[in-house]
């Protein structure tokens, strides 16, 4: 499983995500997205958490919302997280986003652009 | 993470929309021109045919459709033709459903494939590639396709893919001029190209109803003889019909229904043109997407529906039947073969031909020693008929009419993990 760090992570462009027989699937679509000969399945927490992550969001951001969302200890919650989180990566779902835009040489812009 | 089995995940949509009127798979035709002109093809027309092209629907017309698709449930499509790439535009509309997350599967005869072709669906993986082979010779694929060079190209374009470790199939279309090839054909797929080979012998009227693919066509009996040189084949024939012949396995098989495939259901199919119907094969009661959307369609009365019931039933089989054009000259036919006593022979040929519509066959057998095929209705579907013997002789033709099946879909489990990876198509 991929080390999940403090960044904050998001859906990789190079994946769709879909909505079929009330389950989320997740479709690699193109080169960068892992194993493009996988498709991917969220149960429902799996599919809240998918759609946090299409904003920019911290582990500690997403615990916070499951906190508030679901009877589960912040530990438990940040653990459990922390390795899907992992396994996201690991599958090429999400991209770190420092990661992503430095890969894309995007980061100066996107910085320049928020006023940093 | 949880790795669950494709046929699991597919089992649990078709189950989750079993009965149901969605659209889980779309065929999609975006041509019917193709550079080859085989002699046993059912719709093709020539590269420069100028009125097929302008008629074919445009790349934005093509996005709408995706979108409607997509805001239908679909997940599978399948382009097909005529040939894909015939359409120089084909790999941007490819690119189109890949980015709104279908599950797309092309159909090709991978004489057109290019190397920047190639390097586009290395990039936009496709979820599988099949080519049709029409011989393992020269001189056998090019008396098939009936053009100069179509076999190199076809080789190349096999080449091309495999280089890029695409999810190659190849399979082929036996015809009379081609099956003494079929069985190295296989081998040439499976040792030389390291891929999957299949083969099916099902051969339709041209949708023009024209009947010159027919000319091509196996017999029943040959088609059995092929599938016979294959053990696995052989053995599936003893499996199915063992099951078939089971004690009471035909109890609930006795129905009026004509259809209960997934055509016009969980499953339809746009031509060219922008005309959708049941299947590809089944051009009666269209209906004009152009003029409309697919969401209206879908409210609209299926082609089929007053035949019988939708779909298949959870609780297992219901008949399935094909439509006139598919089996128009096999409605009946008669072998020679030396008594009665071949009725489990002749089930595992029936089981054959309805396993290539992805049924298993049922057949009551000769037990009922008398002829109840039933009259064509008035739509010239085929109705529900049975294996029977002719007048008795000490070697009486066996009449085969047909019954199909589906198989019962195979039960889905819940997928419990938080993210599952689906592999193993």
């Amino acid at each position: 499983m991929t080390e999940v760090g403090r960044e904050k992570y998001l859906r990789s462009s190079a994946v769709v995500s879909r909505v079929i027989a009330d389950e989320t699937l997740v479709v690699p679509i193109r080169g960068g997205a892992g194993d493009l000969d996988s498709i991917f399945s969220f149960n429902p927490l799996g599919s809240d958490l998918w759609s946090l992550l299409e904003k920019e969001m911290s582990v500690e951001e997403m615990t916070s919302w499951v906190t508030d969302h679901y009877e589960v200890s912040e530990d438990q919650a940040l653990g459990d997280i922390r390795e899907f989180v992992g396994e996201l990566l690991g599958a090429g779902l999400v991209t770190s986003v420092t990661q992503s835009l430095a890969s894309t040489g995007e980061l100066e812009t996107v910085h320049a652009s928020r006023g940093i | 993470m949880q790795v669950a089995e494709y046929s699991r995940f597919s089992g649990l949509v078709h189950e989750k929309y079993l009965g149901k009127r969605a659209p889980v798979e779309v065929s999609i035709e975006v041509t019917h021109r193709c550079p080859l002109e085989c002699l046993h093809c059912y719709n093709n027309l020539p590269m420069a045919d100028v009125e097929a092209r302008s008629s074919e629907m445009t790349l934005a017309e093509h996005c709408r459709l995706l979108d409607e698709l997509r805001d239908a449930g679909c997940l599978w499509v399948l382009y097909t033709g005529g040939e894909i790439f015939a359409r120089k535009d084909f790999p941007d509309i490819y690119k189109e459903a890949k980015k709104r997350g279908f599950l797309v599967t092309l159909f090709t005869n991978g004489t057109l494939i290019t190397p920047a072709v190639a390097d586009m669906l290395a990039e936009w993986r496709p979820f599988a590639i099949e080519i049709t082979l029409y011989g393992a010779t020269q001189e056998t694929y090019e008396a098939l396709t009936q053009i100069p060079g179509s076999f190199e190209r076809c080789m190349r374009g096999i080449r091309l893919l495999q280089e890029r470790n695409l999810p190659l199939k190849l399979k082929t279309v036996p015809t009379s001029v081609n099956r003494h090839e079929v069985y190295e054909m296989k081998r040439l797929a499976e040792e030389e190209f390291g891929v999957e080979f299949k083969f099916d012998p099902l051969v339709n009227p041209r949708i023009d109803c024209s009947a010159s693919p027919l000319g091509v066509r196996l017999s029943p009996e040959e088609v059995v003889a092929l599938d016979y040189h294959d053990p696995k084949r052989r053995a599936e024939y003893g499996r199915l019909a063992a099951h078939d012949l089971a004690e009471g396995a035909g109890a609930e098989r006795d129905t009026d229904h004509v259809y209960s495939c997934g055509g016009g259901i969980s499953a339809c199919a746009v031509d060219p043109t922008g005309k959708m119907s049941i299947c590809v094969i089944s051009h009666q009661d269209t209906y004009d997407w152009r003029s409309g959307s697919f969401q209206d369609s879908c409210g609209r009365r299926a082609p089929r529906s007053g035949h019988g019931k939708h779909a298949a039933t959870a609780a297992g089989f219901s008949p399935f039947a094909a439509c006139v054009r598919l089996t128009a000259n096999w409605r009946w036919a008669t072998l020679s073969l030396p008594s009665t006593s071949c009725a489990k022979w002749l089930t595992c040929a029936l089981t054959r031909w309805a396993w290539k519509f992805r049924s298993t066959a049922i057949v009551p057998c000769a037990r009922a020693a008398r002829d109840i095929r039933k009259p064509w209705n008035p739509r010239n579907e085929l109705r529900i008929t049975r294996l029977t013997s002719g007048p008795g002789c000490h070697a009486p033709p066996i009449r085969l009419c047909f019954q199909f099946c589906n198989r019962k879909k195979g039960a889905a489990r819940a997928l419990v993990a938080p993210a599952v990876r689906i592999t193993g198509k």
